[in-house]
């Protein structure tokens, strides 16, 4: 039970939805996975906006599409198999191991949620695409540029260039949350990480591959450490060797 | 109060009830007891039940969102060929240990099975992802599916 | 053998894969109350005073209970047999708390909504005392946690914190070092971890039509809730009745009185029924856990490399209270020192009270712990002294006819009694277990590159039932159609003993299992049985169910030729043959029986227990891939082999290792609880306390080696507990022969290997 909740409202516009979720007390469902599990007692109202959400999936040769109110299985289910060399779909799962959850998680739900040990998150946020956004009018803005006011009704992103990626990702376990994730993807001489795990928000820092040889990687080891703490996974100087490490590999094959 | 109409088993109903309640205490409320408790959030899938066809967490569901969806549990299912198959090779196979992750598993199975008639052990086990057993291992239960 | 050893379907198999309402909680009681219990938030102190004025005065609260409302007495909630083993160092309600998570007061309510919403009204005003954390500075603390209890005689002292203390020596250990030829000595720790059954405790009452108070619960015992409740709450046993439906998993954590005696007391004092379940974060705190231990081993060899002496120095933590303590610890000792033929012992074990949750019974009690220390220093050794880990252990191994010195010492709480092994299967099942592993073949290659395998390998064995404590007993009626009611006390909890038991009957009536009607667990219906613990419920209950059948025969027979009037005849399939070729099937029997022919009701009762307690054993073997740059950990394989002598059901009995074995790599590699500076449970999730889920399964093979164990029904022996202990030391020694990082002290953490490793 979900006591502090005084009404559920299926809203038939985005216009009535942004106004029946402007109050503190109200929140936007999509798919609820987060929203149900947290049980926020400030929250009074949950304002269903699942059935206004595109629900589709288009795929041509440059671009992709995908509706906000997609679910992150139906994604596995559809052909993005090779897109983004499989990687996609290997963030989901990571960030994701129950199908039981990827089927109610919309990836509009999931970006608005930006946990920072999300895999899918931190790929996304390499990829940087651009999101459609209905804030009273339709918007559509980088992702990263994004400061998470509005509905996100879907995302699309350009398949133009071919990114060279990967993403290592540390747990206890394969269905464990990461307490350590690190993407990096390199295009046009330029490389993109994001980091993610246990730490307050995804850290994304880009730089010029001509400066990664030259002791860059020991800087950027260090921004990141700050952001991590010591836990039960092991301490800053583990951390940090780990972080160290992965770079050397990801960046120097 | 949250008033919203969907169908449970085959017959539609309405379903009137305190806005906060999940899916899950509605349920076991109307004595659909195959449908469990296991934990707060999700993760152990004793609540599993198929919205539209699709495995979802009853515990996460908030009742008030489920207009004209249609919704089943194992109750409902029981009579069916494909149920009723992967129930005979849970029991066979030695499956089923202390039973409450089974309608679950089954729930899972069945989604699988109607969407893919020759699973592959990698797609049985993701099949069954987010269903905690602590008894079996997991490993009778996918056995029993690869036979 | 026509039933027994052959593949059976459950007998309450169909009920479980249809989702028909057979649990605890599957049933609609009206104007139940619900309750919930406000937990300490420190570790320790005083309670001054608990202001429930605002709680009280919400709509729906009915009432709020506090150590004031009940008479102290003091108890244990360990489910064991009377007189428990186990400190009675709780009360319902206790003035004082002693860990986060300790119970303060109870709510009661007409919806659990009201219940939770009374809880946060409610203000309490705590007197702090200082509090331990650490057990190794437990002993002889400032800080006193069951100061107020003298005299009793399972409590070893409370001044010092000493909940239990084992010490036992056999031969000379003294002199046996100075003789040794090489000396070892390691020490070796395991942590808390969770039973993480996916059912939580659950529990109703409630008085019915004859005033009496039915207990419906999740338990593994419920003749010894009966008993605890009635003197706990100084209710009659003749007015308590205790059923137990199914339960969804327990694995030692509901052999507890675990809220039962809470509920029963509101249902007593408002005359309504009450209902209490714990969620699933109340189960990561309030509930129980494995007992860490702190292990330290010496060890002398002689020349020929047998083991010459065993020095075992057991630190044990029990958390805020002991229930199991002495015999987890016992336990600890008993199974690893039956092992190996170890000449010289000595052994001295201290439980000790922390201000932490509370240890209590998990699968294998005490034998995981031990024998993670014990294999893991088998195998240091061998590895020193440069010799093949299975050859070590197979040249120190008891052997079939030797008598087990340790196992007269050290019972469970009691003395225990003198024990020959009859049956021992451990060779066969290492010898088998190589070959399907690989481990001739692959282990020792040379390994270059950052990824590297390892194969490791553990010798363990466990019990069958307590030796002259555990006692079960059976009724069997027949009915007209040649079928039989089987009522037990044994309780199934998943294990599928209502299946085992319904095959020795059927054997051993020489009928289809289907004949064989079952009814568990009910202390009105059905005759006494401890409980489902110790792996007793084949032996020992199957004991009983054996010979009450067997009696069961031996009358059918002799009223068959009583209704023949013949003096010889037999049975065969169901059916009384006279030489003659007359015959009677049991229908007939039974239904003259009934009606018409020297009429009585064909029915026998027995009971069992036994001196014996033959150990099962095991070898398992781990195949491991292992990271050195990273420290990552993967679980290749698990390869468990087992002698439990005759199976009663193979794929039960194959399901028992299966299940184990997640349980055990939990252990060793991501199953931890994490506390606070302030003794608070920290990760109260199934997702961050890393349970396994499919996708984290490695390939197991489990297979069994056949012996037959002359005390054991159709010559079975135990195997619910045995395979949790393998592969926990297995995976720690894989992980060795993989890289050379020994880890001692768990869990497993890629910091542990990566330092071990040199590179940090």
């Amino acid at each position: 039970m979900w006591s502090s909740i005084q009404s559920v409202e299926t809203p038939s516009s985005f216009d009535e939805a942004l106004a029946l979720g402007s109050k503190p007390t109200a929140a936007l469902i999509a798919g609820g996975s987060y929203l149900v599990r947290e049980k926020d007692s400030t929250i009074h109202s949950l304002v269903n906006i699942h059935p206004l959400l595109d629900k589709n999936i288009k795929l041509d040769e440059h671009s992709l599409y995908i509706g906000a109110g997609v679910s992150l299985q139906n994604i596995i289910d559809s052909d993005l198999n090779q897109t983004f060399d499989g990687w996609m779909i290997r963030a989901i799962k990571w960030s994701c191991y129950s199908k039981n959850i990827r089927n109610q998680r919309t990836l509009g739900g999931e970006i608005a949620q930006n946990r920072a040990n999300s895999e899918l998150m931190v790929f996304l946020r390499i990829l940087n695409p651009v999101i459609h956004v209905f804030n009273g009018d339709n918007i559509e803005i980088l992702l990263h540029l994004w400061d998470g006011i509005g509905i996100i009704t879907g995302i699309h992103f350009n398949l133009y260039f071919k990114y060279n990626l990967a993403l290592k990702r540390f747990s206890v376990l394969e269905s464990a949350p990461a307490y350590l994730i690190i993407c990096v993807s390199i295009l046009k001489g330029e490389f993109t990480i994001s980091v993610g795990g246990n730490i307050d928000h995804i850290f994304v820092q880009t730089g010029s591959m001509v400066d990664i040889g030259k002791g860059q990687i020991d800087s950027l080891t260090r921004n990141i450490i700050n952001r991590f703490s010591a836990d039960q996974h092991g301490s800053l100087d583990y951390k940090q060797y780990l972080i160290q490490h992965t770079l050397i590999e990801m960046f120097i094959p | 109060m949250t008033e919203v109409t969907f169908t449970l088993n085959g017959k539609i109903i309405a379903v009137k009830c305190v806005p906060g309640t999940t899916l899950l205490e509605y349920l076991r409320q109307l004595e659909m007891y195959s449908v469990k408790y296991g934990c707060d959030d999700g993760t152990c899938g004793a609540c599993t039940v198929l919205i539209d066809g699709k495995t979802q967490n009853a515990c996460l569901t908030m009742v008030g969102t489920l207009q004209g969806k249609t919704i089943d549990t194992l109750e409902g299912l029981n009579e069916q060929k494909l149920v009723k198959s992967i129930q005979e090779r849970f029991l066979t196979e030695g499956a089923i240990q202390c039973g409450y992750c089974t309608p679950g598993m089954i729930l899972s199975l069945t989604a699988l099975l109607r969407e893919n008639e020759e699973p592959s052990e990698v797609d049985i086990r993701d099949a069954i992802s987010g269903n905690y057993c602590r008894c079996t291992g997991y490993v009778k239960p996918i056995k029993a599916m690869l036979k | 053998m026509k039933i027994v050893g052959k593949p059976t379907n459950r007998v309450d198999g169909n009920a479980l894969a249809k989702g028909k309402p057979v649990f605890a909680d599957d049933i609609r009681l009206s104007d139940v109350l619900h309750i919930k219990i406000l937990y300490s938030t420190i570790p320790h102190g005083r309670i001054i005073n608990i202001h429930t004025e605002k709680a009280l005065a919400i709509p729906g609260v009915v009432t709020i209970l506090t150590h004031k409302d009940f008479p102290p007495h003091f108890y244990t909630t360990a489910g064991q047999g009377y007189p428990e083993p186990s400190p009675r160092d709780t009360l319902i309600l206790n003035p004082t708390v002693r860990f986060v998570g300790d119970k303060v007061a109870i709510v009661v309510a007409d919806s659990l909504e009201i219940a939770k919403q009374a809880l946060k009204s409610i203000t309490v005003e705590y007197e702090e005392y200082p509090a331990i954390f650490d057990p190794e500075v437990s002993i002889d603390n400032t800080v006193v946690l069951h100061p107020e209890i003298n005299d009793d005689p399972f409590l070893f002292d409370s001044k010092r914190n000493i909940a239990a203390r084992i010490t036992a020596d056999v031969g000379d250990v003294k002199v046996a070092e100075r003789e040794s030829h090489h000396v070892f000595e390691r020490e070796y720790s395991t942590p808390y971890v969770q039973h993480a059954h996916v059912e939580p405790h659950i529990t109703l009452t409630w008085m019915d039509e004859n005033n009496r108070l039915v207990i419906r619960t999740a338990t593994q015992v419920p003749f010894h809730v009966r008993r605890i409740v009635a003197e706990v709450l100084d209710f009659p046993i003749s007015r308590i009745r205790v059923i137990k439906p199914r339960i969804g998993g327990g694995f030692g954590a509901k052999q507890e009185i675990l809220n039962e005696e809470i509920c029963a007391a509101v249902t007593l004092k408002t005359g309504r029924p009450a209902r209490i379940e714990l969620t699933r974060k109340e189960e990561f705190f309030a509930s129980r856990s494995r007992h860490p231990q702190r292990i330290r081993i010496k060890m002398g060899l002689d020349e020929q490399y047998k083991i010459r002496f065993i020095d075992l120095n057991i630190l044990e933590n029990c958390g805020a209270y002991g229930p199991h303590a002495l015999t987890v610890m016992s336990v600890t000792s008993q199974k690893t020192l039956s092992l190996y033929n170890i000449p010289n012992i000595r052994l001295h074990g201290d439980a000790v009270y922390t201000n932490l949750p509370i240890a209590g019974a998990y699968r294998g009690y005490g034998a995981p712990q031990g024998f993670f220390a014990l294999e893991s220093m088998m195998d240091e050794i061998a590895d020193e002294l440069n010799i093949d880990p299975i050859e070590f252990r197979l040249n120190n191994f008891f052997r079939t006819g030797d008598e087990i010195p340790i196992a007269e010492i050290l019972g469970e709480g009691r003395e225990g009694f003198k024990t020959v092994l009859n049956t021992t299967g451990i060779e066969e099942c290492l010898q088998r277990g190589r070959i399907l592993i690989g481990w001739d073949h692959h282990r020792g290659k040379e390994q270059t590159g950052v990824i590297r395998t390892g194969y490791g390998v553990a010798a363990v064995c466990q019990g069958s039932g307590i030796p002259g404590i555990d006692m079960a007993s059976a009724f069997i009626k027949m009915n007209e159609d040649g079928s039989f009611n089987l009522q037990v006390g044994a309780t199934d909890l998943g294990t599928g003993s209502d299946t085992s038991l319904a095959q020795i009957a059927a054997e051993v009536l020489e009928v289809p299992v289907e004949k064989i009607i079952v009814y568990s667990s009910d202390t009105d219906m059905t005759p006494f049985d401890t409980g489902a613990y110790a792996s007793s419920t084949t032996f020992i209950s199957g004991g009983a169910v054996k010979k009450a059948a067997e009696l069961l025969k031996f009358r059918i027979l002799e009223q068959g030729k009583r209704i023949l009037q013949v003096d010889d005849a037999d049975i065969s399939d169901g059916i009384v043959k006279t030489s003659s070729g007359e015959s009677l099937t049991y229908s007939d029997i039974c239904t003259r029986s009934f009606y018409t022919d020297h009429q009585q009701q064909l029915m026998a009762t027995a009971s069992h227990t036994s001196f014996d307690s033959p150990p099962p054993f095991n070898a398992t073997f781990v195949k491991v891939s292992v990271n050195t740059d990273t420290g990552e950990v993967k679980v290749l394989t698990v390869v468990s082999v087992t002698d439990a002598g005759q199976i009663i059901n193979p794929s039960m009995a194959e399901g028992q290792v299966e299940g184990a074995i997640p349980q055990s790599l939990g252990m060793a590699l991501s199953e931890f609880m994490i506390f606070d500076d302030n003794g608070r449970t920290v990760n109260t999730d199934f997702l961050n306390y890393h349970v396994y889920y499919p996708i984290d399964m490695p390939e197991i093979i489990s297979e069994f080696v056949h012996t037959d164990e002359p005390t054991g029904p159709f010559g079975a022996k135990a195997v619910a507990e045995i395979p949790i202990n393998g592969p926990a030391p297995a995976v720690v020694n894989a992980i060795y022969n993989a890289c050379g990082v020994r880890i001692r002290h768990l869990p497993v953490t890629p910091e542990k290997f990566i330092r071990g490793l040199g590179k940090l």
